[in-house]
């Protein structure tokens, strides 16, 4: 009995911690999406969205047709500010008698990729969407991946396409990982069921950092649920968007809302120093010694003096090496004492611009984390004197009235132990003039 | 803890490689050890007339010694006439217990009982050139009629050399001796003195140097010098002093500069330096120096440097 009842209790902490944070999106059922058809892999498109469905053409009759659930590519747009308007054929020249879809499109919006196959939704591989490189994400099954479905990314030059590159095992699992969505600030969104997540299929996103992609983080609980959940597509935020989801048992389109994220206590950013004046703790108890200091720091500069400052190209370790010589004698008092010096940048989230800049000219930003130890950065927020905003590791802003403005970095990292989101922020103020 | 700081003190002892025991040492580069007859005025640079030193064999050394002394008459070319030679200058030396005693460096003049010990040998020489330029050998001393010092790790004799009358200056040497005839080392000796006599030489390029042992109880140390007579510059050397200038005393008096003393330089030798005036010839400078601990204890100068000649190292810091 007793142990029934700690099992109780464990499950009981565990599902506390797991849902300790509130939660960063609202999640809804899309109206256009039906409860007794399928629906799936929503894309922007004109306004509207582009997704497929088995449901019926005729939007006056709704039957299920069990011998025909072929899908077909549907596109619905908004009435008003927040209703809907009944979904149609997005192009009958595309309809077939296959299972047409899913689909995606340029960045312009004038190039539609879609997949076709006779079979349903589960074997339809080849879901691919653009990204803001020219080449496209896709799954595939193909030989020499991880295992399952693995995500590719295939690169177009020259109106041909490149052999598609697996994404690597940072990314791709033994089981299946699909529905890529490529977002703005370089977050690709994917689906995947062989990894720790809450059963089925999950929703993830990783983005390339320093030239790597980062192990794909876990979305939060209300979009993701026991149930599968995949093809996540979002504004440019990240603070709005549609997936796909069987956890009402069809599949079906969900809307999500994110919360604002709000960041407090931010820090000013502190600059790194690499300079400094070099001396001898003993000769400092009395300074009338006739004897010639001589500093060698190793990177062919040589400096004469009781007290030299000298400037380091940046982090790392260097070697200083002081001979002393006797003035009155011509002895050699020490000779290439060795200083070992360890320089470390500040531990902190760093923003790298200009302290001072134009009205109306743009501004570049870069959030740099690499000195933030043990912690895996997921999100960015920027603030430019109009609330925190999703954002990337790179920003462009145009200040637009002249003044003191404080420039402020909001990031999220991976969850802890605890299962808590730890929040970053630092500032710094910039001068527009 | 005294145990630890014996301990200490006969490693380095032990440690250091004791090649001569000669005073002055050839290291220290100094011509001569000096003392005026018992009528000179201390204007020509003796403050007191008077010199001890003593003579530390190690408990190794079991067959007889020598104390040797160099030119011990005052006449000839070596000595510091003053009108005609009529110095005499007693040497004695003393054995036995009280010999040495732990306030030993606390006697640093001739007043009060400088004299303890018993008196195994004594000799006084006046003008005499039998003893011109040469060595006169006092002993044999069987070694075990020093006193035992734990603390030194050996044996000491102790050696006054004294001016009894005139007014001329007595230039000598001595030499801790295993022979009588010839000047063999006496493996593991030593010879010191908690106030030295000396006198400079008149190369206006020499440098010299003497080698007080600094004790872990020393948190500062006074230097004084006596009668320098604008002769250059003293300097202090340490692991932690880099050349600090010292005062100088001008003629017939003393001057004093203290010094603190870092953790580093406990249980080390300085350097006491001294570099000639270069632009005014000084002769025959006669000087007397002296360091004591901030308890007014004389500190002693040992001829070969306990753990070797101090090397300067500097603690560099960055701000």
């Amino acid at each position: 009995m007793s142990r029934y009842f700690f099992i109780i209790i464990l499950t009981s902490l565990i599902n506390t911690e797991l849902y300790a944070q509130p939660e960063r999106f609202n999640v809804k059922p899309a109206p256009f999406s039906s409860r007794i058809y399928d629906e799936f892999s929503p894309v922007f498109y004109k306004g509207g969205i582009v997704f497929c469905s088995n449901q019926s053409t005729n939007s006056l009759v709704s039957y299920v047709d069990e011998q025909n659930k072929l899908f077909k590519i549907f596109f619905v747009t908004k009435k008003g500010i927040s209703g809907w308007n009944f979904p149609k054929i997005l192009a009958k020249e595309i309809t077939t008698d296959f299972n047409d879809g899913p689909v995606t499109f340029n960045e312009n919006g004038n190039i539609m990729y879609y997949s076709r196959n006779s079979f349903i939704k589960n074997s339809m591989r080849n879901i691919s969407d653009t990204s803001n490189k020219l080449g496209i994400y896709s799954s595939s099954d193909m030989p020499g991946g991880s295992g399952g479905i693995d995500l590719y990314y295939c690169n177009r030059r020259n109106n041909d396409w490149d052999i598609p590159v697996n994404l690597g095992p940072v990314i791709n699992t033994a089981k299946n990982e699909s529905f890529p969505f490529a977002g703005k600030f370089g977050k690709l969104f994917l689906a995947s069921d062989g990894r720790n997540g809450f059963g089925g299929k999950d929703l993830y996103y990783t983005q390339e950092i320093n030239g790597e992609w980062i192990v794909p983080v876990h979305l939060d609980s209300a979009i993701n649920s026991t149930a599968d959940n995949f093809c996540l597509v979002t504004d440019s935020t990240f603070e709005n968007g549609y997936f796909s989801t069987n956890r009402l048992k069809t599949d079906d389109i969900f809307i999500f809302n994110s919360a604002p994220v709000e960041f407090t206590n931010c820090d000013t950013v502190k600059e790194n120093n690499y300079c400094f004046t070099f001396y001898d703790k003993h000769h400092q108890l009395i300074d009338t010694v006739q004897v010639i200091y001589k500093w060698d720091f190793s990177d062919g500069i040589i400096r004469l003096g009781k007290e030299v400052r000298h400037c380091f190209p940046g982090p790392g370790k260097f070697s200083v090496k002081l001979s002393i010589f006797d003035e009155l004698t011509g002895d050699t008092l020490a000779f290439q004492v060795n200083y070992k010096v360890e320089l470390e940048n500040i531990e902190q989230a760093y923003i790298n611009s200009y302290n001072i800049g134009n009205v109306g000219k743009p501004m570049s930003f870069e959030g740099i984390t690499r000195d933030l130890k043990g912690i895996m950065i997921t999100d960015y927020f920027w603030d430019f004197g109009d609330g925190f905003k999703t954002g990337g590791t790179l920003m462009n802003t145009t200040f637009k009235k002249k003044g003191e403005y404080m420039v402020k970095l909001g990031l999220l990292a991976e969850k802890d132990s605890l299962r808590v989101i730890p929040k970053i922020c630092v500032m710094k103020k910039i001068i527009i003039n | 803890m005294k145990k630890y700081i014996c301990i200490i003190l006969f490693l380095l002892l032990a440690a250091t490689p004791l090649l001569s025991q000669s005073a002055p040492a050839i290291d220290e580069n100094i011509p001569y050890l000096m003392t005026f007859g018992g009528n000179a005025s201390t204007s020509w640079g003796d403050d007191d007339l008077c010199q001890i030193f003593y003579c530390l064999i190690p408990s190794s050394q079991t067959d007889p010694v020598y104390i040797r002394v160099y030119d011990p008459d005052t006449g000839g070319a070596l000595d510091e006439p003053k009108g005609e030679y009529n110095t005499i200058t007693n040497f004695s030396i003393y054995a036995g217990k009280g010999c040495w005693l732990d306030t030993a460096a606390l006697v640093i003049s001739k007043t009060g009982n400088y004299r303890n010990g018993y008196l195994s040998s004594s000799k006084s020489f006046g003008f005499d050139p039998e003893y011109d330029k040469k060595w006169y050998s006092f002993g044999p001393f069987n070694p075990s009629e020093g006193e035992y010092v734990a603390k030194l790790g050996g044996r000491v004799f102790k050696i006054i050399a004294q001016g009894i009358s005139g007014d001329d200056g007595n230039l000598y040497k001595y030499f801790l001796s295993t022979s009588p005839v010839e000047n063999i080392a006496v493996e593991g000796g030593n010879l010191f003195t908690y106030k030295y006599h000396l006198r400079l030489s008149d190369d206006q390029q020499h440098v010299s140097q003497i080698y007080p042992f600094v004790d872990d109880r020393t948190i500062s140390i006074q230097v004084s010098n006596f009668d320098w007579d604008n002769d250059g510059i003293i300097r202090i050397f340490s692991v932690a002093k880099n050349g600090i200038p010292c005062d100088v005393s001008g003629d017939d008096n003393w001057i004093i500069r203290e010094f603190p003393i870092l953790d580093e330089e406990k249980n080390s030798t300085v350097e006491i330096q001294f570099i000639k005036n270069k632009s005014v010839q000084v002769k025959n400078n006669n000087v007397v120096i002296t360091v004591r601990n901030q308890y007014g204890i004389s500190l002693p100068f040992y001829v070969v440097p306990i753990g070797g000649r101090p090397v300067y190292s500097p603690k560099i810091r960055m701000k």
